[in-house]
């Protein structure tokens, strides 16, 4: 009986030796050099886009681990401030209280653009609505229009979907849709772009918000916006309207930095404005790349 | 409606309950077999995950919970065992013996999201080890602790008295008695206990949205100290937050079936265990 | 002590040996000790870590409001509300409606299991209830998103696809199989002779049942439910997935809400560490918590009376 003790503690410590042996080799570097690992967080909009960009950086810089994660626009750069990462992305501007912040900390956040995104209103298959004005969009979100029947739809309640307060995109929103006026109280406060995209999937009077990114799934439909009554109306899926401006809810997207990068961080950050880099990979995710006249000007902040 | 009428009725009732129950295991593991089964392929248990985790394979997510399965045994387990002998063999009816298990049953209902509140404060801020590996194994072995606890507990307290006593009177000393002859007979059901801890700590999703898990990496820790993979968030993150929700579903299903796989196995190799084992002495 | 050793080893080699035992014996007691005393002071440090992590929002919100406020947007950029109502509405309207679901099957599993079943049966479901309950949570969750939403919305139509009754259904699946281990540990310590003196007197195995073994049993069962009822509080994993997290306040099974536990979890990845939005999280986990340990404490007291019993 004693024996069977032994071998369960031989079998326990064999297990921890293979473990521990497992943790230092199976994943040690090849090359000498240092790896350096590049830490960035912000915008749930941009997560994926900052993923597939990194996968790619990474593939073709093997020294350089870069680490992605979400949170929303204001944790990235409250993060960012806090010294808790190398860079944010965020899908909206750094607000003046979030400079003071930094300031009084030490922090100095540069600003790069680095995709164009559209951002998109969702609806269910389902539902017949095919344009709303700025108007309509407004008056859906503020509470004042409740049924589908007020914007040429069926006569049901209109379920409304919105994004969770830390998000770039609630903000943005909130500033350019609804004037800084409140949301609707009835809004249901989602996090993150699929949650949305899932409610909406599976609520046929559901209309959301989310990045162009995530508005092609499968199972849903995209509003198509015009400025008023007598405009023309456009889809953000229209690459040439999303860059004119004619679409009224495009916007840049960011990322911010500590200073002026140098090193690693300063190469990633060139590989995520190169055309045949980081923009065409924007592309592919469903986000609009940069114009040539602003990839200089954010080149030129690389120094 | 005559009472053998009645007793039928209510029986039928009872037993429509129990098949209820186990047609609920049923459906659930059928879903996810039957989801899943077509996409588990070599590739997909051996690679890393491209293109935001739709394209590739789970491997940092599997090692990443191996990792914390490591963990929680080398932690939860020792203090566990020790705090089983101490409760039955030394601790009596004692106004600290009541405390101890007071304890102990109540860490056992704090939800496990707490855990991760407790993790972050004190693993992740208070002792420095960041959003890593260690803060989330440490935190999930506190979290296991009570199970391993109540488990080797059982199965000590069910070793016979009379094995102490002839042990006893034959001139061995309190620990001579408890590990030649105590524990010798307690080791299976302290194992069955071993076992279902670590399944549970493998399962656990909330505490480590808190301490560190992350949602693709490329690579595979290179320390205790690094962020990890780990499959239970691995699937939240894909059915719930990556873009097109619809579009991975084979993929969630295969996650879902590989981290069904390892917890059922483990708790299958329990069960038996325990049950040869009982059939083995019976006191 | 460091004074006597030395006089102590004056008193001879034959004796030293002897005594070098027990002070191992001594030492081996104090690191048994030590190791149960971890289990206290994790209990502590839980309780601590809480309150240190909420005492700055005691002064930095109205927690009066907290308790009272019907609107959770604790992130908004000018005006942020930390009512705690929604989040509280909704882990009690879920918890509710999977223990109104689950006691009855939980309870007629446990009989049909104790009483009824031939031990070959018993020997096919005992396993099977107790895999069921190491399924791990985001899995139930998963299957509550990808399939029992499904079925519930060819049912009932509901307003939101993910709603409380998809998580309140997949919760009374997890509470079964906990409620009927501690259930039938309850009923099987009924002792027999009461049983095979109801069947004396010419009462039906039900009638046994009924008027005998369940109200012996009684409390045991009851701490069953509360137990069951106080891990559906805690769960996290499962009603995050399926209840669909809005923090709307509402009454309404049909609707998408937020509980307690899912805030904590999903605002966590979003919250700035030290900003008043994490303070109020920690006040949510102190919250859920306290009701927990009470709900744990009211279990424990139950099957302490029910012990007393039959001694």
């Amino acid at each position: 009986m004693e024996n069977k003790i032994k071998y369960a503690v031989i079998a326990v410590v064999a297990i921890i030796i293979v473990a521990a042996i497992g943790l230092v080799f199976l994943n040690q570097g090849d090359d000498g050099s240092e790896p350096v690992t590049i830490t960035q967080k912000g915008s749930d909009t941009m997560l994926e886009l900052c993923q597939y960009w990194a996968e790619d950086f990474m593939a073709e810089n093997d020294d350089v681990t870069v680490e992605i994660s979400g949170g929303g626009s204001s944790t990235g750069l409250t993060a960012l401030i806090a010294g808790e990462v190398d860079l944010a992305q965020a899908s909206r501007q750094i607000k003046s209280s979030e400079l003071a912040s930094a300031n009084s900390s030490g922090v100095e956040p540069v600003e790069f653009k680095v995709a164009i995104d559209g951002i998109s209103i969702v609806i269910n298959d389902d539902c017949p609505v095919e344009n709303l004005t700025m108007e309509e969009l407004r008056g859906i979100y503020n509470g004042t229009i409740t049924n589908w029947n007020q914007v040429g739809g069926d006569d049901h309640a209109i379920t409304l979907y919105g994004r969770q307060s830390t998000s770039g995109t609630y903000e943005y929103f909130w500033e350019v849709v609804l004037k800084k006026e409140n949301y609707s109280a009835s809004m249901n406060m989602l996090s993150g772009n699929s949650a949305i995209v899932a409610a909406v999937q599976g609520d046929e009077y559901g209309i959301g918000y989310v990045g162009i990114g995530y508005a092609e799934a499968t199972g849903i439909g995209i509003v198509e916006l015009k400025a008023d009554e007598n405009s023309t109306a456009y889809s953000p899926l229209d690459e040439a309207a999303v860059l004119a401006g004619d679409y009224e809810l495009s916007r840049y997207l960011y990322i911010y930095t500590d200073g002026t990068p140098t090193g690693a961080i300063a190469d990633w950050l060139e590989w995520v404005l190169t055309v045949d880099g980081g923009q065409a990979v924007a592309e592919e995710v469903g986000f609009y790349a940069l114009s040539s006249d602003v990839i200089a000007e954010q080149l030129a902040k690389l120094g | 409606m005559n009472r053998k009428h009645k007793e039928m009725l209510y029986f039928t009732a009872f037993r429509a309950c129990a098949l209820l129950v186990v047609l609920a295991l049923v459906i659930l593991v059928g879903y996810m077999v039957t989801g899943g089964l077509g996409k588990i392929s070599l590739e997909f248990l051996t690679e890393m995950p491209r293109r935001a985790n739709t394209e590739g394979g789970i491997l940092p997510a599997i090692m990443g919970t191996f990792y914390l399965m490591v963990i929680v045994l080398v932690v939860s387990v020792p203090i566990g065992v020790m705090s089983a002998i101490y409760l039955v063999e030394y601790e009596q009816s004692s106004w600290m013996g009541r405390m101890f298990k007071l304890a102990v049953y109540n860490l056992a209902g704090v939800p496990s999201i707490v855990y991760g509140l407790l993790g972050l404060s004190i693993f992740v801020g208070y002792l420095g080890f960041g959003f890593s590996l260690i803060s989330a194994g440490l935190t999930l072995s506190i979290m296991t602790l009570p199970l391993m606890i109540t488990a080797s507990r059982e199965a000590i307290s069910a070793v016979p008295q009379s094995v102490r006593d002839a042990s006893t009177a034959l001139g061995a000393t309190k620990w001579q008695t408890i590990w030649h002859h105590v524990l010798p007979y307690a080791l299976p059901g302290i194992f069955t206990g071993i076992i279902l801890s670590v399944s549970r700590a493998a399962g656990e999703t909330a505490p480590l949205m808190l301490t560190g898990v992350a949602m693709s990496l490329q690579t595979l820790p290179d320390s205790f100290f690094d962020s990890f993979m780990a499959l239970p968030y691995h699937l939240f993150y894909m059915a719930t937050q990556s873009s097109d929700l619809l579009a991975t579903r084979p993929l969630q299903y295969a996650t879902a079936l590989v981290l069904l796989l390892l917890v059922l196995g483990m708790n299958m190799v329990a069960i038996v265990m325990r049950k040869r084992y009982r059939d083995k002495y019976k006191w | 002590m460091a004074l006597k050793l030395p006089v102590r080893n004056k008193q001879g080699r034959g004796r030293r040996r002897n005594e070098h035992v027990p002070s191992r014996e001594r030492a081996i007691r104090y690191v048994l000790m030590a190791a149960t005393w971890i289990s206290v002071l994790a209990l502590a440090a839980v309780f601590t870590e809480l309150l240190l992590g909420a005492f700055p929002a005691f002064t930095s919100i109205n927690i009066v409001d907290f308790f009272t406020g019907t609107v959770w947007n604790p992130s908004h950029p000018l005006y942020p509300l930390y009512g705690v109502l929604p989040l509280f509405v909704a882990t009690l309207m879920v918890a509710f409606a999977a223990a109104l679901i689950a006691i009855p099957i939980g309870l007629g599993c446990t009989i049909y299991l104790a009483e009824l079943a031939s031990p070959r049966v018993k020997a096919i479901f005992k396993p099977a209830i107790e895999i069921l309950a190491g399924i791990p949570s985001v899995i139930f969750g998963f299957f509550a998103l990808v399939i029992l939403s499904e079925w519930i919305a060819m049912v009932f139509d509901p307003v939101n696809k993910l709603n409380a009754l998809n998580g309140a259904i997949m919760l009374a699946v997890m509470m079964i199989p906990i409620m009927v281990t501690v259930a039938e540990d309850a009923i099987n310590a009924v002792p027999n002779n009461l049983r095979e003196a109801s069947l004396a007197l010419g009462a039906t195995r039900w009638e046994t049942v009924r008027h005998v073994v369940l109200p012996s049993a009684l409390s045991g069962i009851v701490a069953a439910i509360v137990l069951a009822f106080g891990r559906a509080v805690g769960e996290t994993m499962t009603v995050l997935m399926a209840t669909g997290n809005s923090t709307l306040l509402s009454f309404d099974f049909l609707r998408s809400v937020q509980t307690m536990t899912a805030a904590i979890a999903i605002d966590f990845g979003e919250v700035a560490s030290g900003s008043d939005h994490y303070h109020v999280l920690f006040l949510v986990g102190l919250m859920l918590f306290v009701i927990t340990f009470v709900i744990n404490f009211l279990a424990d007291w139950v099957v302490r009376r029910f012990r007393e019993e039959y001694k």
